[in-house]
């Protein structure tokens, strides 16, 4: 004899709910994805382990604190630079400007950094 | 599907969702940046055991310092006065008995005896100091140049007949420090990290299914001019013209200096060497990039076999790159001006 399934027996109210998060996460999913700005990031960090992350699109000037005093970071046109910092041999700021992924300067004295960070690094560390 | 079959089914979806991560712990010690990344571990243990390697950083660095008040400074002091120097600690002798035979091994191109040397030259301070020594005073240095075979060991006691030798760990250090970093990993079950220490870095397990990847510094580009996997138990090092120098009437005089001619050595922009596991490879990857960067261009590549060094690439003052054949195969290059640069041997 042929089996009849009642829809309310093959599928229960849990799993209507089931089905409906799974929906929600990835309707969620889609729209944070849509809504990422686009483009490379700028990571400052400095001496106490402080991480900063800004879009290269937004045209800003940071001050940064270090040990010696303020370094000031500018993002402008879809790159950075330090334009002035409060060390000795300003070899930081001598770097210029950075804007491809994993392009990075350190200022050792202020103990700051700037690299740039894309949505998937090409490699975890740099020797030097 | 009752409640708790619903629960188990979205336990299962999230655990789908969940990555391997990776934390990092950054720290300034020895003058540069320590950063460690640790893959896939409980984040409480893994900060545990990057403050157990960094507080063991902070050690060495005050105990090897070089030029501010530590163990070799005390030995230092010593020296100059003719002095017997009792040590009681056995890593300490075990350290100069190191150095004494990788000097002996690179015909001295690794030459930690000549602090004075660098002092001379202004790097020992946190910065350079900007001036040129006079060439007498070299030139004096060099007719009494020290050596460590001027440093006698006799079971916990030290001296020296050379007054001139100080001795100076810069080269060794960090090198040492990474095989300190792998026992500390070791030993607490960290099976999966990468410790980078200014630049040399030690590969411990792997992230997952791929290796760490490294990039290697372009020695004039604010930028890697090449990435390489670091496959378990690698380490990479690089002694380059440009992290501490100075310049004067646009001559970049750089912390590497040639003992033999007493001048700051100006062949090379960098010398990158890689090392496959083995007994003190993560020294030997800080140490053998000096005598590589240091050495004239013609008694490199012999240098290089005599020390065994399988893997290395070194960027001449004029961009010339000259690399091993096992290191050009696993290279990937970024950014190499042109192919006909490349001298592989």
């Amino acid at each position: 004899m042929k089996k009849s399934y009642k829809f309310t027996k093959l599928v229960n109210i849990g799993d209507i709910v089931f089905i409906s998060i799974c929906f929600g996460i990835i309707l969620f999913s889609f729209f944070q994805m849509i809504n990422l700005p686009r483009g490379e990031y700028i990571k400052i960090e400095d001496g106490t382990h402080n991480e900063f992350v800004f879009s290269l699109e937004s045209n800003v000037e940071k001050k940064i604190g270090g040990p010696l005093g303020d370094t000031i970071i500018v993002i402008q046109n879809n790159k950075a630079r330090i334009q002035s910092s409060p060390c000795n041999k300003k070899y930081c700021i001598h770097q210029g400007w950075i804007n491809k992924i994993n392009e990075t300067i350190v200022c050792i004295p202020n103990k700051i950094s700037l690299s740039i960070i894309g949505k998937t690094p090409s490699y975890d560390s740099i020797n030097y | 599907m009752n409640l708790a079959k619903f629960l188990i089914l979205i336990v299962l979806f999230l655990t789908g969702c969940t990555q391997n991560t990776t934390q990092q712990y950054k720290d300034y010690i020895f003058g540069t940046i320590i950063d460690i990344k640790i893959y896939d571990e409980n984040p409480k243990k893994s900060e545990k055991v990057a403050n157990l390697i960094f507080n063991d950083f902070h050690r060495l660095h005050d105990y090897l310092h070089p030029w501010k008040p530590s163990e070799i400074s005390n030995i230092n002091d010593a020296i100059k006065i003719n002095r017997w120097y009792q040590i009681d600690d056995p890593e300490l002798i075990e350290i100069l008995i190191d150095n004494k035979e990788l000097s002996k091994k690179t015909d001295n191109w690794f030459n930690p005896a000549i602090g004075g040397l660098i002092k001379l030259w202004g790097f020992h301070a946190d910065l350079p100091e900007n001036k040129l020594p006079s060439t007498s005073k070299i030139l004096d240095y060099l007719t009494n140049l020290p050596t460590m075979e001027d440093l006698i060991i006799e079971n916990k006691m030290l001296r020296s007949n050379n007054k001139m030798l100080q001795i100076d760990l810069g080269g060794y250090a960090k090198g040492y420090a990474l095989s300190r970093a792998k026992k500390i990993l070791l030993d607490n079950n960290i099976k999966n990290a990468l410790i980078n220490i200014g630049g040399n870095i030690l590969a411990v397990g792997q992230p997952g299914e791929r290796f760490w990847r490294v990039g290697i510094q372009h020695p004039r580009k604010p930028r890697a001019m090449a990435t390489i996997n670091l496959l378990p138990g690698w380490s990479i090092g690089t002694s380059g013209d440009y992290q501490r120098y100075f310049t004067i009437n646009k001559k970049r005089y750089s912390h590497l200096i040639n003992p033999n001619t007493g001048f700051p050595a100006d062949n090379t922009q960098s010398a990158t060497v890689l090392f496959a596991p083995s007994e003190n490879s993560e020294i030997k990857s800080d140490v053998y990039s000096k005598p590589l960067f240091i050495a004239p261009k013609k008694f490199k590549v012999e240098l290089a076999e005599r020390l065994a060094i399988k893997n290395f690439l070194i960027i001449f003052d004029d961009g010339q790159i000259l690399i091993s054949k096992e290191m050009n195969e696993a290279i990937e290059w970024i950014d190499i001006p042109n192919e006909e640069v490349l001298q592989i041997h």
